[in-house]
């Protein structure tokens, strides 16, 4: 369970954004929706710390992570958070199955291995990601960020990379990991399709300047 | 998994990785090599030295007197006569003097006319037969035993001069009564035999081209030695009277240990002034020699610093320029839970494996440089160098390893102070 209250957020010589409060319960799922500029990532990035808001509380968990130190926060991230990104980051120079185990708070190849059946991506693992299509990138990618059992996923911009047909897919496969999980899934994204598969919604409002 | 992942990012762009490990390759390898060979020289040098304070010889180069009578490398500056010689060994200041005759050579190893006491200078081990103790009577070093095929009770002819194609005394040949163990000094390299040996062989000769009373005396004195052959005493007692009584004969240089400091000091200056010969401090003329050598290695040296220090500029030029590529991957990896500490360690391991992997392979090269060396150094030397670990590349080493991390210290600590959310969102 995620909770946020009187978020706010201030770039060098930018106005300052206030952010609705959040709450995702356990198997639960948000879709955060907003044109361009409006703020989404960096919603996404104060909730997985990667930024620190200017004033406000995020509470994952029983842990309030906007008074961890940096240090604390990438392992609290690594252990606890799951993050799929637009682009499908991978290292390049490792296989598929070596990305999946990469983080050090997988539990187990195992693990990896029941995840990546359930995907369909099995046959890719030996395989490097360039050898990849953006839709089995992006599967692998939703793969990568269970593999810590995390308690808290993340996406942004999941599909917009992605052809109809692989859009509905990985957002089910992402909604459906979430669940088994038992994960609160939140989803940043301006692009219409996704709004089909999950029914709670909160659009961010213009950034006034 | 940062060893993993520092390991195939090297291994993924092997160009790259391959020069900075060439550069660090070739500087490694040269210096290694130049470390082994001085190392091992001046060890082989020193170690060949025993405690001889002095030689004493004919006059000529200094340092080609060490060379030929110590070390047995150059040819002889000339012969003394042996009642001068006598006149000095006898002094009260010499604790040892060994007398040593040479010029003769067998299939390019030195026949060396000495004393018992050369042998228990050098600490000479047998490891067939027994020492010589009559004229003609040879015992070999282990080098020459193996290279030669020379066995026991072997005869050969010794060739005047130190090359092969000089002229054969096949009118005396030598008899192997003794093999010495190895004991990497010179000793490994010669072919030792009386003094007497060594007159009777040229004195022949001579005096088929007609010459002195006393040669012939003498050369008869040892002719009626090999009739009475069985009579040790009596062979000895002839033998002692002769090196009395044949004082024209003529030896080519005299080892000498000092019973004082001092005398080391003293006795070259009366020796050099006083008499027609030279006394030469050996340390003093090898350190000569090595400190000429000195100043060619000191270059080659910098020429291989320069090589080392280019290698740490391109492994931080290709470390800092792949971190541009990286940065989406570094980020990734603090999204899964890597602390920065965690990016500063990835990529000083990077630096650290190449560095090591130059170290290893230069360490290779300086071998198998040193193994193709091997074959002359035979020949050059007397000598093959040990293939082994020097001390000093312990340092070379520590060295190479701390110019990979020097080198990959900036692009580390970039990587450690990136901004995650920034280049996830570019």
């Amino acid at each position: 369970m995620i909770t946020t209250k009187d978020l706010t957020y201030q770039y060098p010589q930018s106005s300052k954004i206030s952010f609705p409060n959040i709450t995702v319960h356990p198997g639960k799922a948000l879709l955060i929706t907003g044109e361009s500029g409006c703020g989404k990532t960096t919603l996404l990035h104060l909730l997985s710390g990667l930024r620190n808001p200017l004033s406000g509380q995020i509470k994952i968990g029983e842990s309030a992570i906007t008074n961890f130190t940096p240090a604390k926060m990438d392992q609290f991230r690594g252990s606890h958070i799951g993050m799929v990104f637009q682009n499908a980051h991978f290292i390049e120079s490792l296989k598929l199955i070596e990305n999946l185990l990469l983080s050090p708070f997988v539990k187990s190849r195992e693990k990896a291995e029941k995840v990546a059946k359930r995907l369909q991506i099995e046959e890719f693992l030996n395989r490097y990601p360039r050898e990849l299509s953006v839709g089995q990138q992006q599967r692998v990618n939703i793969a990568r960020a269970v593999m810590n059992e995390p308690q808290l996923i993340l996406a942004d911009e999941p599909t917009s990379a992605l052809d109809n047909k692989n859009c509905t897919k990985v957002i089910d496969l992402l909604i459906d990991e979430a669940q088994k999980n038992n994960a609160a899934l939140i989803v940043v994204t301006h692009d219409d399709r996704v709004r089909a598969e999950i029914k709670e919604t909160l659009e961010l409002a213009p950034l006034v300047l | 998994m940062l060893g993993k992942i520092a390991w195939k990012n090297i291994i993924r762009k092997p160009l790259n990785s391959a020069l900075c490990i060439c550069l660090l390759l070739f500087g490694v390898g040269i210096i290694s090599l130049l470390l082994l060979i001085q190392d091992q020289l001046e060890q082989k040098f020193s170690n060949d030295l025993k405690n001889i304070d002095l030689v004493v010889g004919a006059k000529g180069s200094p340092l080609q007197l060490v060379l030929s009578a110590v070390y047995h490398l150059d040819a002889p500056t000339g012969n003394v006569k042996l009642a001068e010689a006598k006149e000095i060994m006898n002094k009260p200041l010499v604790k040892v003097a060994i007398p040593l005759a040479y010029g003769d050579s067998y299939k390019g190893y030195r026949i060396l006319g000495t004393t018992d006491s050369y042998l228990s200078k050098y600490e000479a081990k047998l490891r067939e037969g027994r020492i010589f103790t009559e004229a003609m009577e040879a015992v070999i070093g282990s080098d020459v035993a193996a290279r030669t095929g020379l066995k026991m009770g072997d005869v050969f002819l010794g060739t005047h001069g130190e090359v092969q194609e000089g002229h054969v005394h096949d009118d005396h040949p030598y008899t192997v009564v003794g093999i010495l163990e190895k004991s990497n000094s010179v000793l490994d390299q010669l072919l030792l035999s009386n003094i007497e040996s060594v007159w009777q062989v040229h004195s022949h000769h001579e005096e088929h081209t007609s010459h002195v009373d006393s040669l012939h005396a003498t050369t008869l004195d040892f002719d009626h030695d090999h009739e009475n052959h069985d009579h040790e005493h009596d062979h000895n007692h002839d033998h002692d009277d002769h090196v009395i009584t044949a004082d024209s004969m003529e030896i080519t240089a005299i080892l000498i240990e000092c019973k004082t400091k001092m005398a080391v000091l003293t006795m070259p200056r009366i020796i050099n002034e006083q008499t027609n010969m030279q006394a030469v401090l050996p340390a003093l003329e090898i350190n000569r020699l090595f400190h000429m050598i000195g100043i060619g290695a000191t270059t080659m040296k910098l020429v291989a610093g320069g090589i080392m220090f280019m290698a740490g500029f391109s492994v931080f030029f290709v470390l800092y320029n792949r971190l541009r590529e990286r940065k989406h991957e570094l980020a990734l990896m603090r999204s899964l839970g890597y602390r920065p500490r965690d990016l500063f360690l990835l990529l000083l391991l990077e630096g650290l494996i190449m560095s090591a992997m130059g170290f290893i392979l230069g360490w290779l090269l300086s071998r198998l440089g040193l193994f193709f060396l091997n074959k002359d150094a035979q020949h050059d030397f007397n000598f093959q160098f040990d293939l082994g670990w020097v001390s000093q590349e312990t340092w070379l080493l520590i060295l190479t390893l701390v110019l990979g991390m020097l080198a990959a210290l900036i692009p580390a600590i970039r990587a450690m102070k990136m901004e995650v959310s920034e280049t996830l969102t570019k």
